[in-house]
This record gives C-alpha cells, sequence and structure tokens, in this order.
C-alpha cells in the first residue's frame, strides 16, 4: 500500500499537478529565473498573475496610505445621521456598513492582512516541511519512519476544528492563526519534499560526494537542496493560498484577530449582522479581492510548475 | 486484505487516542479557569464548586486525563454542558446531517470531476479546456462560504429557487431519521449548500483526472486499444479513465482532511444543523465536553474516509497487494 | 494485396511542418514477410502506422495511397478503419511492457479485441485465446494473470497472440523485441518465425537492427530521413547492399557469425533536421561518398540496380567500389569530419 501512498499528491499541489515527482534537474536559481521569465511571455494566464500579484503587493504594501479612511471611522451625512448601508458612491465606492463604515477603506487595509498571514504562515510551513522531508529522505531508516508517522498523525487532524479550538483557548490573533496553519501544514510539504529527495538520493553524483567524504550536511545543503528547491518553491505557492484562505474562514466564523482588519472579519461582520442578503456591496468586494489574489497566485504558480516540471511546459 | 484491514484499523485506533490526548490537553492547559466561561461568574461559590466537582473538574490533571481516557474506550464523551445531555447523543443526531451533505457534495464534485477531467484531456489545447482549467480554479479561490452567501442571495432570495437555510422548512418537527431525511423537502433543502461544497471540492479530481488522462492517454495500451479496432468511446472510458482515476482516489482521500474545513463554514453559512456548525457553537459556548467529543469524532471521520479509499484503491489496481 | 503508392505524412508541429514520411512506395504479397530498417526517427513506425490510420493528431497523410485489396484506406471513412483494425491489420506494439493495460488481465484484452469484431461468444473467444496462446507457448492459465504477474518474454508473447487471434490479413510488428534481452529477443523472433510458417499472414517488421531483417523477412526496404533508401530481396541486400547508408548499417549490426572477427563501424553523424527543407539526397551530410553537386541539390529517384534491387543513390555503379571502402573506419570518419 505504501506505493500508493507515495504517488499521492497533495491536496494543494492537486490543483495543478498530477504528479508528485517532477523529474529533477539541478537548477541554477539564474536560469530558473530565465526559464520562468520565458514562460511569463508565452504564457498569458501567467503574466496576468504576474500583474495582478504586483497590484496586490502594492495595495498592500502602502494599504495605510491609499485607504481613504479609518476602518473603524463612521460616517454622517449632512444631516448628521449615520450613513448606514449606504451602496457604492463616489464618497464610498464600496458603500458602507450597518454602522456606517467604509468598505473599500476596510477592503484595502485587509490585503495587507492577507499578504502578512499568507506569506508569513507559507514560510514557516516550507521551511518546517522542507528540513522535515529532507532529513526522512535523506536519512530514512528510523528517523524516517518517525517522522512520517508524525506527518500521518497530522493528516488526520481536520484543520478548521483544530484553528477555531486553537482560537479559542489562546487569545484570538494573527499569530495564532499562523500559528495553527503552520502546526497542521507543514507535513503536505513534507510528504511532498521527502519523495522528491528519496529519488535524488539515489542519484549517482550524490554517492559520489558521499565517496569523496562529503558530511551529511554538506550533502543535503550543497546536493540536495538545491536540488528541491524550485519545488519547495512552488509548494510555497500554494502554501499562501492554502493560509490565505485559512486566515479569511477562521475570522469568518469569528475566530479572527478583532484588532486587525480582514477579509475575512469583514465577511463575518456582514453574516453575522444579516445584512448580507440584501447588502450585496458589502458582501462581495472583500470576496472578489480573495478570488483575485488567490488565482493571481495560481497562475503564478503554474508557470512555476512549467519550469519545475519539463513536461508540463507545452501544455 | 484482511489482515490489512485490521491492521490499519488498529493504527487507527491509536492514532485517534493520540488525537483524543492532544485535544484534552489542548483544553486542560488554557489560561484561566475553565469554569469562568462556563458558568455565570456571579453565582456562588459553593455552586460553583459543586458544578466544578460535578464534571470532575477539581481532580489533578493527570486523574482527569485517566478518567476522560477511560470514558473515552467505553465511548463515554461525558456530558454537554451547554445542552446538559450525553456529548455522544447530541452527536448522534447531528452526524447524518453532515455525513449526507458531505457525501452529496463529494458525489457531486466526484462525478462532474471526473466526467469532466476526462472531457478536457479530450478536448486538450482547445478554448474548452482552458475554460475549464479557468473555471475550477476560481471555484479553488473562492471561499466556499462566500460562494455560499452569494449563492444563498441569488438563488434563495432573489429568485427564490431554494430555501435559504436549515434542512427542513421551518416549523417542521420530525423525530425519526426517516421523517427528517427522506422527503422532498429535505432534497430542496440539500441541493444548494451539496452544490456549493461540491463546486469547492470539484477543483481536485477535475484537475487531477485531466492531467492524469493526459498522461495515461500517451501510454502504448491506449495505441494498442486503437489497434484493435475498438470504440473511442470504450477506450476513453474503459481503458484510459479506468487508470487515470488510481490518483483521483488517492488524492480524493487525502483532501477529505480540507475538505471537512469546508464543510464547517457550509454548515454555518446555511444553518445546516450538522457536526460543523455545532463544533463552532460548542466553541463559542465554551462547551467543552461537547467541541472535544466532536473534534475526536472529525478525525475519525478523516481516517475511515482515508481507510476507504485505501481499500477502493487496491480493488481498482490488480498491482497492488496489501501487506 | 498491399499496395502502398508515394506515401508522405506531415507533423504539424510548433516549430512548422514536419515532413516525417516522403514519398514512400511498396507493395506486400500474401504470405510476404517485409523488413523496414532504419535508424529511430527515420519515418519508419510513422509509416506503418499510416497503414492503420493511427497517427497522432498533428500528423496527416499528405499525399499519397495505401490500396488493401483494391480500396483506398486513406479515403476510409474512421468507423471502416475501426472494422479494418486487428481484424485484417494487426499491431504488435514497440513496448510490449506498456502495450497491454495494467488493471485487466491478459484474457480480457485478447477476448475484448476478438469480441470487437466477431460474434463468438464469451466462451468461443475464450477458446480462441487459449489457442492462440498454445501458438506462442504461453499456458492457458496465464490468460487469467495481470500484465505485472508475467515476464517480458511471456507479456510480448502475449501480445504476439492478441494480434494472431483473428488471423489478420497482415501483422505489423514494431520493434517487437527491443525492451527484452537479447537471449529472450532470440527466442521471441524464432518463435515469429515458426508461426510464420504455420499461418498465412504477411508480416511488417520494423526495426533498427538489420541482422533480425536478414534472418526474417523476404524483402528488405532501408528508411532514412522520411525516404526509402534502398528496396530489396533480402538475399540480394545481404550480397551487395547498394546504397552507401545500408552498407554503414550492415557495418553496425555485423551478423552473429561475425562477432568477434570484424570490427563494427558505426555511422558518424545524426540524422537529418526534417524541419529543414531537404535538397538532394537525406545521406548526404553523412556519406562519404557525397559530391559538391547532385547529391547536394536533386534527391535521388529509386533507381534498379539488380533484380528485385532498387537503390536511391546517384551512384549506384560505383556501389561495388563503395563496398570496399565501407568496410574501413576511416573512410567514416572523415566524412563526419567533412559534414561538419
Amino acid at each position: 500500500m505504501q506505493a500508493a501512498q507515495e504517488q499521492a499528491p497533495s491536496p494543494a499541489s492537486a490543483s495543478a499537478s498530477a504528479s508528485a515527482s517532477p523529474p529533477p534537474r539541478a537548477h541554477h536559481s539564474q536560469s530558473l529565473a530565465a526559464l520562468f521569465s520565458a514562460n511569463l511571455r508565452q504564457d498569458r494566464l501567467a503574466l496576468t498573475g504576474v500583474v495582478l500579484l504586483t497590484f496586490f503587493l502594492v495595495v498592500g504594501i502602502f494599504a495605510e496610505s491609499l485607504a481613504p479612511h479609518g476602518p473603524r471611522e463612521r460616517h454622517y451625512d449632512d444631516a448628521g445621521r449615520i450613513r448606514r448601508l449606504e451602496p457604492p458612491s463616489l464618497a464610498h465606492p464600496f458603500g458602507t456598513t450597518d454602522v456606517g463604515r467604509d468598505i473599500f477603506s476596510q477592503v484595502i487595509l485587509g490585503t495587507r492582512t492577507a499578504l502578512i498571514v499568507g506569506f508569513l504562515a507559507a514560510l514557516l510551513v516550507t521551511l518546517v516541511g522542507a528540513v522535515v522531508g529532507i532529513v526522512a529522505g535523506y536519512y530514512g531508516g528510523w528517523p524516517d519512519a518517525v517522522l512520517m508517522r508524525i506527518v500521518d498523525f497530522f493528516y488526520a487532524i481536520p484543520f478548521i476544528p483544530f484553528a477555531i479550538v486553537l482560537a479559542a483557548i489562546l487569545q484570538p490573533s494573527i499569530w495564532n492563526i499562523i500559528l495553527a496553519v503552520s502546526l497542521l501544514t507543514w507535513r503536505t510539504v513534507a510528504r511532498i519534499v521527502r519523495s522528491q529527495v528519496l529519488s535524488i538520493a539515489q542519484r549517482p553524483y550524490i554517492k559520489a560526494a558521499r565517496v569523496a567524504g562529503a558530511g551529511h550536511t554538506r550533502i543535503m545543503t550543497r546536493y540536495i537542496l538545491p536540488n528541491v528547491l524550485p519545488l519547495v518553491l512552488l509548494e510555497m505557492a500554494f502554501m499562501v493560498n492554502w493560509a490565505i484562505m485559512a486566515e479569511a474562514s477562521i475570522a469568518f466564523l469569528g475566530f479572527g484577530d478583532p484588532r486587525l482588519t480582514s477579509w475575512g472579519q469583514i465577511l463575518h461582520l456582514n453574516f453575522v449582522s444579516g445584512y448580507w442578503r440584501i447588502a450585496w456591496w458589502w458582501t462581495v468586494p472583500p470576496g472578489l479581492a480573495i478570488i483575485l489574489l488567490l488565482l493571481s497566485i495560481f497562475f503564478v504558480a503554474r508557470a512555476l510548475e512549467a519550469v519545475v516540471d519539463p513536461r508540463l511546459r507545452n501544455r | 486484505m484482511a489482515v490489512f484491514v485490521a491492521k490499519r484499523l488498529a493504527t487507527m485506533i491509536l492514532m485517534l487516542l493520540l488525537v483524543a490526548t492532544m485535544i484534552f490537553l489542548m483544553f486542560r492547559t488554557m489560561p484561566g479557569d475553565p469554569t469562568a466561561s462556563m458558568v455565570d461568574p456571579s453565582i456562588p461559590r459553593e455552586a460553583r464548586q459543586a458544578l466544578l466537582e460535578r464534571y470532575g473538574l477539581h481532580e489533578s490533571l493527570w486523574t482527569q486525563y485517566r478518567i476522560f481516557m477511560a470514558d473515552l474506550v467505553r465511548l463515554d464523551f461525558g456530558s454537554s454542558y451547554f445542552y446538559n445531555r450525553p456529548v455522544l447523543e447530541v452527536i448522534g443526531e447531528r452526524l447524518p446531517a453532515t455525513l449526507i451533505l458531505m457525501f452529496a457534495a463529494m458525489l457531486f464534485a466526484y462525478a462532474l470531476g471526473v466526467l469532466g477531467g476526462a472531457w478536457m484531456a479530450w478536448n486538450r489545447g482547445t478554448w474548452r479546456e482552458a475554460a475549464g482549467i479557468t473555471f475550477s480554479l476560481i471555484f479553488r479561490s473562492a471561499p466556499t462560504f462566500w460562494v455560499g452567501l452569494m449563492a444563498v442571495m441569488l438563488f434563495a432570495v432573489t429568485l427564490g429557487w431554494f430555501p435559504a437555510q436549515g434542512m427542513r422548512t421551518t416549523g417542521y418537527t420530525g423525530d425519526t431519521f426517516r421523517e427528517v431525511f427522506v422527503s422532498l423537502d429535505f432534497l430542496r433543502h440539500l441541493i444548494l449548500p451539496a452544490a456549493v461544497a461540491g463546486l469547492y471540492f470539484l477543483a481536485t479530481p477535475l484537475l487531477i483526472m485531466r492531467n492524469s488522462m493526459l498522461e495515461v492517454m500517451s501510454e502504448d495500451y491506449i495505441e494498442m486499444a486503437r489497434a484493435k479496432g475498438l470504440r473511442e468511446i470504450r477506450i476513453l472510458y474503459k481503458h484510459a479513465a479506468r487508470n487515470a482515476l488510481l490518483p483521483v482516489v488517492t488524492a480524493g482521500a487525502l483532501f477529505i482532511g480540507a475538505a471537512i474545513g469546508g464543510q464547517v463554514l457550509i454548515e454555518v453559512v446555511f444553518s445546516w444543523p450538522g457536526l460543523g456548525r455545532e463544533i463552532v457553537q460548542a466553541v463559542t459556548r465554551s462547551d467543552y465536553p461537547l467541541a472535544q467529543g466532536i473534534f475526536i469524532i472529525i478525525s475519525a471521520l478523516v481516517m475511515s474516509m482515508n481507510l476507504a479509499a485505501d481499500i477502493v484503491y487496491g480493488l481498482l489496481d490488480p498491482r497492488i497487494t496489501y501487506h | 494485396m498491399l499496395d502502398v503508392q508515394n506515401l508522405t505524412i506531415e507533423y504539424t508541429t510548433a516549430a512548422g511542418p514536419l515532413r516525417a514520411v516522403e514519398d514512400v512506395s511498396f507493395t506486400l504479397q500474401r504470405g510476404e514477410s517485409l523488413g523496414i530498417v532504419g535508424e529511430s526517427g527515420c519515418g519508419k513506425t510513422t509509416a506503418t502506422r499510416a497503414l492503420l490510420r493511427l497517427l497522432p493528431k498533428n500528423g496527416a497523410i499528405t499525399a499519397g495511397r495505401i490500396l488493401f485489396d483494391g480500396d483506398d484506406l486513406v479515403r476510409k471513412s474512421d468507423a471502416e478503419i475501426r472494422r479494418l483494425r486487428h481484424r485484417h491489420i494487426a499491431l504488435i506494439s514497440q513496448s510490449a511492457m506498456n502495450a497491454l493495460n495494467p488493471v485487466y488481465t491478459v484474457g480480457e484484452q485478447i477476448k475484448e479485441g476478438i469480441r470487437a469484431h466477431t460474434r463468438m461468444s464469451d466462451q468461443e473467444a475464450r477458446a480462441r485465446c487459449v489457442e492462440v496462446f498454445g501458438l506462442v507457448g504461453l499456458e492457458a492459465k496465464r490468460l487469467d494473470s495481470y500484465p505485472h504477474q508475467l515476464s517480458g518474454g511471456m507479456k510480448q508473447r502475449a501480445v504476439i497472440a492478441m494480434a494472431l487471434s483473428l488471423e489478420p490479413e497482415i501483422i505489423v510488428a514494431d520493434e517487437p523485441t527491443t525492451a527484452l534481452d537479447v537471449v529472450v529477443q532470440g527466442r521471441i523472433l524464432q518463435r515469429l518465425r515458426q508461426i510464420r510458417e504455420r499461418i498465412s499472414s504477411s508480416m511488417i517488421f520494423i526495426t533498427h537492427d538489420i541482422s533480425v531483417v536478414g534472418e526474417s523477412c523476404e524483402t528488405i526496404i532501408v528508411m532514412y530521413g522520411g525516404r526509402i533508401m534502398e528496396r530489396a530481396d533480402t538475399r540480394s541486400f545481404f550480397r551487395a547492399p547498394a546504397h552507401p547508408y545500408s552498407m554503414g548499417l550492415q557495418n553496425a549490426f555485423p551478423s552473429i557469425a561475425d562477432i568477434g572477427h570484424a570490427d563494427l563501424v558505426s555511422i558518424p553523424g545524426s540524422p537529418p533536421d526534417l524541419l529543414a527543407p531537404q535538397p538532394g539526397c537525406r545521406f548526404r551530410a553523412r556519406c562519404p561518398f557525397a559530391d559538391a553537386d547532385a547529391c547536394q541539390t536533386r534527391t535521388p529517384p529509386l533507381l534498379q540496380v539488380a533484380d528485385r534491387h532498387w537503390a536511391a543513390c546517384w551512384y549506384t555503379d560505383q556501389a561495388a567500389g563503395f563496398r570496399a571502402r565501407a568496410r574501413d573506419h576511416a573512410t567514416w570518419r572523415k566524412a563526419a569530419a567533412d559534414g561538419r
């Protein structure tokens, strides 16, 4: 049964590739970048992805200057009444909430939260996953067996329930969400990296390096890491998406960081207010923002994947 | 085969005990007094002490753990603070709703995904394939709960085709399983949440099936089947699809863990009285025995689905031997 | 029975059209065995796939006719072709290792082919399977094995049995033994020869190994760069190859008797890039005897050099001299050096 397990693509990378073991070749980072940019010129979807992602990054970085209002600021009309549930207008492009807050500003500020959670969590997840995967795949034997049983254990834990329990026990904060994502998701990366390392460790040049007296650490960092790096980068792209989605979901359920504006939180307030059935301008923008950001990363990942896996290049 | 299943079941039980230990420790090591949220802080000290003793919370951590595990082995999950009833009873009421919604969504996603993935591979390089990929990636990028909100807004509120929430029309009370689940009214309530959840799951079987079909279609035995003079439709579904299904099955198993998360969100949006919505409420109400119990049951669900997928895989692929 | 006339096949690729087969003509008589030899990429597989109309989606027959008992296969509808495949023209695929679907038993796969073309019942088809399994020397119980339970040689024999199951007029064997080790190869080839004596099917044998053809075929076609370089009666061909490329090939694959005696001479260089237009002889760049004029600019037609022996070379009259020089390594090395 083990064989079947090994071929299993991760749920995250499943969206793009059926096989989790692209033929690895030692890429130099330079040629990797060159291949990627060559791919951009051909693949219009990938180019769209890069443009969109850049846009989101700019919005995220300059969110505070770009947002016309504070996220909690209440707006009043000339008569001094709260501008509650106003549809989009020039003053409030995405309309207002039931307590007269500017949705446009909230969505802009939410961009930053999404990007921070996405990239930090993905970084942690891939770091831990890659280290575990390389160690397990390289040493084999009991370290591999132990680490893989731990991986199996974490596969059995349902993510959202775990995250809300964790958020309820610790204080709901952005850091705890990042912690929850990292705790449960490194397993995916570990598994994929491990199977890749298993095939690389059999290569003649690894054996040659060992014969030549290279230490374990040296072999892992100098010979194996460069070979799994493209795959790790690709997985990281999927993890960014996964983390952004996870944050939005947890915040939507009301276990998010109450002090931070996030897309999930906007939708949470929208949902519990009950006005989501009529105030479409309150529901649509944060959802569209999530879709566009995730889609842009998927498109970039697809281009990256074509670089990692030469078999996919002509599709 | 029997040995394999027995072994896997044993591992599963061990894993479940580990999951239970983890969740126990998570709840017991939380900062602050667990009773603070559970009982009204204004009630007298004596009454509070009585409550603590009633739920065994005055014992040492180790004793509590021993009692917890011993109860668990006897399938006693304790008693819900909120409902004041055995946890298992509450779970038993909620489980069918969750399972039905989950299987309906999976069925929707897999039927559409497998057929659509094969179709996309067949139309490789055309605009149809590109549209299919973009379509599935959009739904993979869209938060399930948001799609749910939009679906209710459009199909329930605006168009009025389907009910907006719940499992049965408001005011209806059914007692037996048959009364609640076997009816047209239930089906009408099921369609929208199942379709929304299914659309989210869809990308995985669809894209894997497509990639896997493309790989299989370049295999020599496909050319051989053509050389044998078989009809294209037979080659597509008997020879290519059967082989291409293998990775779809495996990926599906690993996807279930994530899928249950999506299920929680769907249940909340559609007020679907299942385990997912219940665990969210239990955590909000600090009803820890109930949250604990549901957590363990959901884990067990994930594990049994994985096992089921492994067995199905073995049935589909004669090369797999169980050992 | 089979008459291929001026067959030309092109692939549409990202880099432009690729003419994989050009102006190929040959005939095949009932019971005849024909060997098509050439390096990989010479068009031999493409040409024979065209007989079954099994070209990939980007490949098309752009000119020529394939007459099978007088009917042009190029013009037949898909349904007509489907009925013809396996029943009349069967294929023994290149890689027996992968020619069988791993999820069905061997017997199921053979029966499926039989039942697609006949009204045989399940039992009758099964009986026929047992029969052809006997023919290839496999036990009947192997019918219930899955491909992964068989050795490479057994799989190859099962594939051969499948091709024989409907006693087709023509069997196309595409490199039937390349994936196997030498000993098994020899056994399979011998088995094929025995079978040919017992049934009346004609056979087209595609291979890159010229010695295989020498032992199994009456007629030989040598292809290079999509064109026929030489077409001859096998005996005449081995006695006196008339095309420089054939001479090179013969040196590269010595017959079993020669091993250990003669030096192996391989042809340096690589086949021409068929994406580029090809004026002159296809072999000019690697040919040690090519001149600076005709060979570079005009494509030589097939010229008769003897009874049942044709070669596409402008200098067939000097073939005897070429043959003597072709045995020397230096001749080929010099050509490679000049070519670059």
